[in-house]
């Protein structure tokens, strides 16, 4: 089974980040599902932002962070 | 009449909902105006221009909400104040969801629903990336639906994506049907054993709903996002998506669609289309020619052509034309209503494939064309939109949609650019796609057909015609109301046709005097 299959053939449960609109169309669907109470990060600070994203850590390439969770389920 | 604004401190509201609230609040009787943003700098500055900022702009925060009215009946400011205060206050807990749990991070989230395997991120563009990547480095699978996110950021995303086995469709493609289930954009329809990845939204939804009405169903469809096929990012999301369906034992058949590729991409593709072990058809529209195709590959220049070839292949049916088109004597009646008067074409698209189709069908001919989409063949807009020649806008281009709701889900601002055109006398025939299904408007016939009326009664105190021709987009499944929508703009004399290919070919017969034969 390659990996690919993590997707397509499992049930999916999701996480809903910004227009409710599409929250609504999953419940309807019985999706497990939770819509987050989602907020602009730093408060919408153009500047806070960009350091956030730097925070955010070395670009792809590195072994940093987990993919363990798409894995389990 | 008297300006009111009101500013609530730390409220964040998504632009449909602020689209749904300013809609409702333009009903109440007193309200002659109503616009809700949130109070980002470009909002604020925008609401300064439209002389709607009543205070200075000083105190407004981009995690503010601000409301902006113009009442009529000015005795009744308090009152209504207070309704649009309560009405937003409780937009926070609406509908069946209001008990529901809402974690305020993603890791909340996490905590709530452990098995999570797709984030669904449809965040204002300067935040999507940031967002996107939060759910990647948590292991999860990610629909990003957000435009205006930069080719770097999509390029970085996917890479980590691929580095972690995850899937990253989109960005500005949102679009996909998983195991049944529609994300985004997405239609009702049947399923079956066709697959699909698309780097084009509306490709896929107009592929699949033809082939939901011709009989065929759909195992997965996959938007990966419009610039997937681009060098720069390599197909990323096309490859992973194409072997996946491989593997899929729901899939029979793989359809791939796209604008065209990168030239080194498009080897990869033909390549790894070699090794599928299922027949697959290919539409890279647009494209000229590609490499030499292995047997069980298809090459289709059209979606008509793509999903009818698909369903042959599926065992549907035997590749019969499977959108008729309409009557020739009602074409012939519109070509003789528009004489002599102007026969420019103007299109006003919410999907951009769907642009770029009639964009191919259009380029050519006599009459220039322009575009905001680029194409060769196509010239660009400059000093605005030139009245000369037709002209096809793409309005859900990112260009379109900074702070506010795609024209799939807003048909407001499409209703405007049809009663404007309608003043331009060179103008004869208006054609646009209506896209039905989950995420867009719940009844957007309701709104262009009174604006296609105006625009049609504009023309005609002036003694001319006006065509509409419409690319009705949609299932019998979907919560619109298929027959509802194309009875309703029927009614309005469009003539409504369930394939963008065939709507762009009947304006164009109409440009030129030679519908009837289209």
């Amino acid at each position: 089974m390659s990996e690919e299959k993590e997707l397509l053939g499992q049930r999916l449960q999701v996480v809903n980040i910004g227009l409710e609109v599409f929250a609504e169309t999953l419940r309807r669907h019985q999706v497990p599902l939770v819509h987050l109470d989602w907020r602009p990060p730093a408060q919408g600070d153009a500047h806070l932002l960009d350091l956030l994203r730097r925070l955010q850590g070395p670009l792809p390439g590195s072994s940093e962070g987990s993919g363990e969770r798409a894995k389990e389920g | 009449m008297t300006a009111t604004n009101l500013v609530l401190k730390n409220t964040y509201r998504d632009s449909v909902v602020l689209m749904r609230l300013s809609q409702q609040m333009e009903s109440w009787q007193e309200v002659d105006q109503a616009t809700a943003m949130m109070g980002t700098p470009s909002n604020v500055a925008l609401l300064e221009q439209a002389g709607l900022l009543t205070g200075g702009p000083q105190a407004i925060g981009p995690n503010d909400l601000v409301i902006a009215l113009q009442i009529s009946m000015p005795d009744s400011l308090e009152s209504v104040e207070n309704r649009a205060r309560e009405l937003f206050t409780a937009a926070a807990s609406a509908g069946d969801a209001k008990d529901e749990y809402r974690p305020r991070t993603l890791d909340g989230a996490l905590k709530a629903l452990p098995n999570a395997n797709l984030a669904v991120v449809s965040v204002p563009g300067q935040y999507a990336a940031y967002e996107a990547r939060k759910a990647l480095d948590r292991g999860l699978n990610v629909l990003l639906f957000s435009d205006n996110v930069s080719l770097d950021q999509e390029v970085e995303l996917k890479r980590r994506a691929i580095e972690r086995g995850l899937f990253m469709l989109g960005p500005d493609c949102g679009t996909a049907i998983i195991d049944g289930v529609p994300l985004g954009f997405a239609n009702v329809v049947p399923s079956g054993s066709i697959g699909l990845v698309s780097a084009s939204g509306t490709g896929l939804q107009q592929i699949t709903c033809l082939i939901g009405g011709a009989g065929g169903g759909v195992s997965q469809a996959l938007g990966v996002g419009g610039r997937d096929l681009e060098d720069g990012v390599g197909g990323a999301m096309m490859l992973k998506g194409l072997r996946a369906l491989d593997d899929d034992p729901g899939t029979a058949v793989v359809v791939l669609v796209s604008k065209p590729p990168g030239p080194a991409t498009a080897q990869k593709v033909f390549a790894a289309l070699e090794r599928c072990t299922k027949p697959s058809v290919v539409c890279f529209l647009g494209a000229e020619g590609g490499p030499s195709a292995a047997s069980n590959v298809f090459v289709e220049s059209t979606l008509e052509g793509a999903a009818s070839k698909a369903l042959a292949l599926a065992g549907v049916q035997g590749g019969r034309a499977i959108v008729p088109g309409p009557p020739a004597d009602q074409l012939e009646r519109l070509d003789a209503s528009l004489g002599e008067g102007g026969r420019r074409i103007r299109g006003f698209y919410s999907g951009g494939t769907l642009c770029y189709e009639a964009l191919l069908v259009l380029r050519g001919q006599t009459e220039e064309v322009r575009s905001n989409l680029r194409l060769a063949g196509v010239l660009p807009i400059e000093n605005g939109e030139e009245r000369a020649g037709h002209l096809l806008l793409d309005l859900g281009h990112e260009q379109f949609t900074v702070g506010r709701p795609h024209p799939m889900i807003d048909p407001g601002p499409r209703c405007k650019r049809l009663v404007q055109a309608a003043r331009d006398p060179d103008v004869g025939i208006l054609l646009l796609d209506v896209v039905l299904g989950y995420g867009a408007h719940p009844d957007p016939a309701s709104q262009l057909a009174p604006a296609i009326l105006e625009a049609q009664r504009m023309a005609s105190g002036d003694g001319r015609a006006l065509v509409c021709v419409v690319a009705l987009i949609g299932t019998v499944g979907d919560p619109q109301d298929l027959d509802k929508q194309r009875a309703a703009l029927a009614a309005v004399g469009a003539v409504v046709v369930p394939s963008n290919l065939k709507a762009a070919t009947i304006a164009a017969g109409l440009s030129h005097g030679t519908a009837s034969s289209s």
